[in-house]
């Protein structure tokens, strides 16, 4: 009877460690963090679309609300006139509630080119315009304008009740890769978004969310002298992506407040881009070992 | 023979003149060369009143003991983190009117008034001059009241002080107020916190010299090398294993502990004055006989 008794316990054991050790595996889904609408296709298009067409979940996420950073009539890179109703060769900051709009049916059109699932998280940027005002965070005039949406994206990263918004999305999607942009290697919002997700993704494994690899892109420090020379900023995943450069570039064409659907020019002209075949990054982070 | 001798002089006063243009050219190269090193100086660049003794106390007092000027520079205004009766991390006497065993925020200003005096004297024990940058912090205590910068209650405490530190890396006139502490100090070597490895402010005083130091070598300011501490994602797992954090610049502080803990001990609002306790408890803060840091940028070579 004792021994019965003694079997019984241990398949229970057995049974529950196989089911605790099930319930760790992280969903086949991959997640880009994105500071601006466009980022997703800017850091990780190309990785994105061939992780997609694997089979794996898409999870496009812009974590600002854009409320500054379109103009009308004419796109901040290109001469194109896709942009335009009165063919002017100037252009004009458009307002920030007005940016916001622009820029979501932008980013959401860009994620279904993916198949991918959209999510704004709606931290607010460190300007708004208004007219060809630039109103700043922490102003006056920035409270009065009363825009939606969160804490500013860095000031956030302080605040656990912000941080947590991050951790729920984890622990939604359960992602086995999440890409961010570099830490402290970037203009103020990039770095705010990457430092937020970090401390998100470090508290999902601490609470023992199943989460796996967080990847970072190669930029600032990484790619000075120092870093380069002695190894510091050679990327440790390389994708290639080239296979999913058309999808990559039929979505990034969908911001054509930014690029005037002329994306990859756009990405090209700027040399803290990926390279277009080869995208490559750092892990951060290794859950799955 | 005539046209020879001439041709003799004029050849003689040709290589004459390349002789003179070359020495000219050389003595210029050499000058414009000796115009552009950095100073025997060392500026490290803390985020909040005590962070300079916490990151680089024993490599800032090694410096300066072998006759590097020091200059010790608190970038926040510290409007918060500062307690009364008791400090944050001990219960010691030092710091309390009324015995009382719980703490209270000090106000802002109040905050500001004591942990300025608290840096000024921790400078003075190193020798060395300490510069207030004056950017805020995201934070105010108001009694026991929190209030964040970019709330109305905020705006109407009217805390002093230049932009919160990490939105101020956006703006050019807020760099330009580092970027010209590196013209008046030329310093060969500059420390910061880590870049993307650390809270908010210290982030964002980091990327502020990050920004002022790229500049300033843009437009040819004399600026010899950037360190940074090691922390946050290059303590994790991956960059431990694969090198990335690896510190590449260690320096034996053995010698200047005394110095680093006497000035962390002025500190008192923070650490009771119980500087290496406070510091070793810490599981982030340097290694206390050797301070390790990665090397960012290097404009010597």
């Amino acid at each position: 009877m004792n021994k019965i008794l003694i079997l019984s316990y241990l398949l229970l054991f057995i049974e529950g460690s196989v089911l605790s050790q099930a319930k760790e595996t992280p969903d086949k889904c991959i997640l880009v963090f994105g500071a601006h609408a466009d980022d997703v296709d800017e850091i990780a298009g190309g990785t994105f679309a061939k992780y997609i067409a694997s089979g794996y979940k898409g999870v496009y996420v812009s974590v600002t609300n854009n409320l500054a950073g379109c103009n009308i009539e004419k796109t901040p890179y290109s001469k194109g006139p896709r942009f335009t109703v009165s063919d002017s060769p100037f252009k004009y900051p458009c307002d920030g509630l007005e940016t916001n709009q622009i820029r979501s049916v932008e980013a959401r059109a860009a994620a279904a080119v993916y198949g991918a699932e959209i999510e704004f998280l709606d931290f607010c940027e460190p300007e708004v315009y208004f007219g060809r005002k630039v109103i700043i965070y922490g102003t006056q005039d920035f409270l009065d304008y009363n825009p939606p949406g969160r804490r500013q994206i860095n000031l956030a990263t302080r605040y656990s009740e912000d941080v947590n918004v991050v951790f729920e999305l984890l622990k939604k999607y359960k992602p086995e890769i999440v890409i961010i942009h570099t830490l402290g290697g970037e203009k103020l919002d990039h770095e705010g978004s990457a430092y937020m997700m970090y401390l998100a993704f470090t508290r999902a494994i601490a609470r023992n969310i199943p989460v796996g690899k967080l990847w970072m892109t190669v930029n600032g420090w990484l790619l000075d002298n120092p870093a380069q020379s002695n190894g510091k900023g050679k990327p440790d995943i390389q994708i290639n992506v080239r296979d999913h450069l058309k999808i990559k570039y039929e979505a990034l064409n969908k911001h054509l407040s930014q690029n005037g659907g002329a994306g990859r020019e756009y990405v090209m002209n700027n040399k803290t881009q990926p390279k277009e075949v080869i995208e490559e990054f750092m892990t951060v982070i290794d859950n799955t070992k | 023979m005539k046209t020879i001798t001439h041709k003799r002089k004029s050849s003689f006063l040709h290589g004459l003149l390349i002789t003179c243009i070359s020495i000219l050219v050389f003595t210029s190269i050499l000058s414009a060369k000796v115009k552009q090193l950095p100073q025997k100086c060392i500026l490290v660049f803390g985020a909040h009143a005590d962070d300079v003794d916490e990151m680089a106390g024993g490599t800032f007092a090694k410096y300066t003991a072998n006759g590097y000027q020091g200059v010790y520079v608190c970038v926040t205004n510290n409007l918060a983190g500062c307690n009364l009766e008791c400090t944050p991390f001990f219960d010691g006497p030092k710091f309390t009117v009324s015995d009382s065993p719980n703490k209270y925020p000090v106000e802002g200003i109040e905050t500001n008034q004591i942990r300025s005096e608290e840096a000024k004297a921790a400078a003075a024990v190193y020798g060395s001059i300490p510069v207030f940058l004056d950017f805020c912090e995201p934070e105010v205590f108001f009694g026991r009241k929190i209030i964040i910068y970019g709330s109305q209650d905020f705006l109407d405490y009217d805390a002093p002080g230049r932009r919160q530190i990490n939105l101020a890396t956006r703006y050019s006139a807020d760099v330009n107020v580092v970027y010209e502490m590196l013209k008046k100090y030329q310093p060969e070597i500059v420390i910061i916190h880590t870049l993307g490895g650390e809270k908010l402010d210290h982030e964002g005083a980091a990327y502020m010299m990050y920004l002022a130091f790229k500049k300033a070598i843009d437009n040819k300011i004399p600026v010899g090398k950037l360190w940074m501490t090691v922390n946050g994602w290059l303590l994790d797992y991956p960059s431990n294993k694969n090198g990335r954090g690896k510190p590449d610049v260690r320096i034996d502080v053995r010698d200047y502990l005394k110095t680093k803990y006497e000035a962390l001990d002025k500190h008192v609002s923070q650490n009771g004055g119980f500087g290496r306790e406070y510091v070793m408890d810490d599981g982030d803060q340097p290694k206390e006989v050797i301070e390790e840091f990665i090397t960012v940028v290097d404009n010597t070579r």
